[in-house]
């Protein structure tokens, strides 16, 4: 199996955005265009975050119908998701994935939800952490701040068999294409978890002797996901997503 | 944007199983490329005049055989095996086989076999990302029309919980920690594929035609 390289669309009033840190919001372009594109590059997965749902409350379910028309690869959701019945909404939309938050505070009754009726390999668990001097912790994607809470005690904490994936993503590299943090993933390899690791945060290259690195540190790393941006301004990149889906793990 | 005309595909023949479960707008986008509209099947009546059924993925299995079983289509889908093709996706295809874990509940038993948790085949809880598939040996030795050779070269995407071991139905398998599971089966007119099609680009797209093109 691949390690997959997950293109992300920070979705704000029906455009595309990229953030840095989770703030300094940078307007990309027309997300219906960016799936074409990267539908193109035969992309291997897409996560549309819909920041405008967190805000509203509401799921905008004629724009992910739209979406879901111009894509022949899967595409996962996170955003605003509060209540059963916007569940339903996104997998009718024709979604095969939805990330949910560490940080909802409903997690446990939507995640149960979510696997009684569309099956567990339909639910991911989304994790944003930052660091306290050395240590890394929870940060609180509703209220943009850093919980007391450490990484792995609250990972633990939750029921962990109900996901698939578990995104990791670093708010501090968000954005900034400094590197990812390749040492989450030892801290997770001890951790006794079998969920398929995604990481995010710092991507500015992915080539396969990364991604063998990364086995290395943990055998359930799964893959990346990183701004759509990167797919369409730096064209090394694409060549590394090329390079990488001609490599087999 | 239609970039194939499935010429001897007949109106209102193709049917998606639609109980309120299921991936119904990816596969009903990979059948629009291929300028099919497809007919939604949420009632045993609504099977009239098809010849080609698909069985979507995407949910859990006890909720699906419930629904069906309320609906009366889980005989309808018996029923209908008896003439027309099926092509069960991921949940659809594990649907297929007799019993499945998840929810511990029997399925529609067209095909031979049992749904077990993908953890005690694999590393991870769940097996999800790109992959390629092998054709598999079997005793039958017989191959399935709508996985050409060519196809085999590229990946195909595959994301679930639960597999099935392979068996007699099997002709293509799927590594996964030096194990193999079922890829895709295929029993007289009955055909699944584990991985999801719809969601495989364009070498996804032309199994679903082959599909589409069986008669």
């Amino acid at each position: 199996m691949k390690q997959r390289l997950i293109s992300t669309i920070l979705l704000r009033d029906r455009l595309a955005y990229v953030s840095r840190r989770f703030g300094e919001y940078h307007y990309v372009g027309d997300p219906v265009n960016i799936l074409n594109i990267l539908s193109a590059y035969c992309v291997d997965e897409v996560m549309i975050v819909d920041t405008s749902a967190s805000r509203s409350n509401h799921i905008d379910r004629f724009f992910l119908e739209k979406l879901r028309s111009v894509s022949d690869f899967p595409l996962a959701y996170a955003g605003g998701l509060r209540e059963e019945s916007q569940i339903d909404i996104v997998f009718r939309t024709g979604f095969d994935k939805i990330f949910l938050s560490a940080c909802n505070s409903d997690l446990v009754r939507l995640a149960e939800y979510t696997q009684q009726m569309y099956g567990s390999q339909a639910l991911g668990l989304s994790l944003d952490y930052s660091f306290d001097s050395q240590e890394r912790i929870v940060f609180n994607p509703y209220s943009r701040k850093p919980t007391k809470h450490a990484l792995m005690a609250y990972l633990l904490s939750l029921p962990a068999e109900v996901f698939s994936d578990i995104l990791l993503t670093s708010v501090l590299l968000n954005g900034t294409s400094s590197g990812i943090d390749v040492d989450v993933l030892h801290l997770l390899a001890s951790s006794g978890l079998r969920n398929p690791i995604l990481l995010s945060g710092g991507l500015k290259h992915f080539s396969p002797s990364l991604a063998a690195r990364l086995i290395e540190k943990n055998p359930h790393f799964s893959g990346v996901a990183a701004s759509t941006s990167i797919f369409l301004q730096n064209y090394s990149y694409g060549s590394a997503l090329v390079s990488l889906k001609r490599h087999e793990f | 944007m239609h970039e194939v005309v499935s010429s001897s595909v007949r109106p209102n023949s193709i049917g998606i199983l639609h109980v309120g479960i299921g991936n119904i707008a990816a596969i009903t986008g990979s059948l629009r490329r291929l300028a099919v509209k497809p007919v939604y099947v949420e009632r045993p009546i609504d099977l009239h005049g098809l010849t080609h059924l698909i069985l979507p993925g995407v949910g859990n299995m006890n909720e699906l055989m419930l629904r069906l079983r309320s609906t009366k289509l889980d005989k309808a889908i018996m029923d209908f095996s008896s003439h027309g093709f099926i092509l069960g996706i991921c949940l659809g295809f594990q649907a297929l086989y007799q019993y499945s874990d998840e929810g511990s509940c029997d399925c529609l038993g067209l095909l031979e076999g049992v749904v077990v948790p993908f953890s005690s085949y694999g590393q991870s809880s769940t097996n999800i990302g790109w992959s390629k598939i092998e054709s598999f040996p079997s005793t039958h030795s017989h191959k399935s029309p709508i996985l050409a050779n060519s196809v085999l070269a590229h990946t195909f995407y595959f994301t679930h919980s639960f597999c099935v071991p392979v068996c007699s139905s099997t002709t293509h398998i799927v590594r996964v920690a030096n194990r193999h599971i079922t890829a895709a089966s295929n029993h007289a007119n009955i055909y699944g594929t584990q991985f999801h099609p719809e969601l495989s680009h364009i070498h996804g797209r032309s199994v679903i035609q082959a599909f589409i093109s069986l008669s």
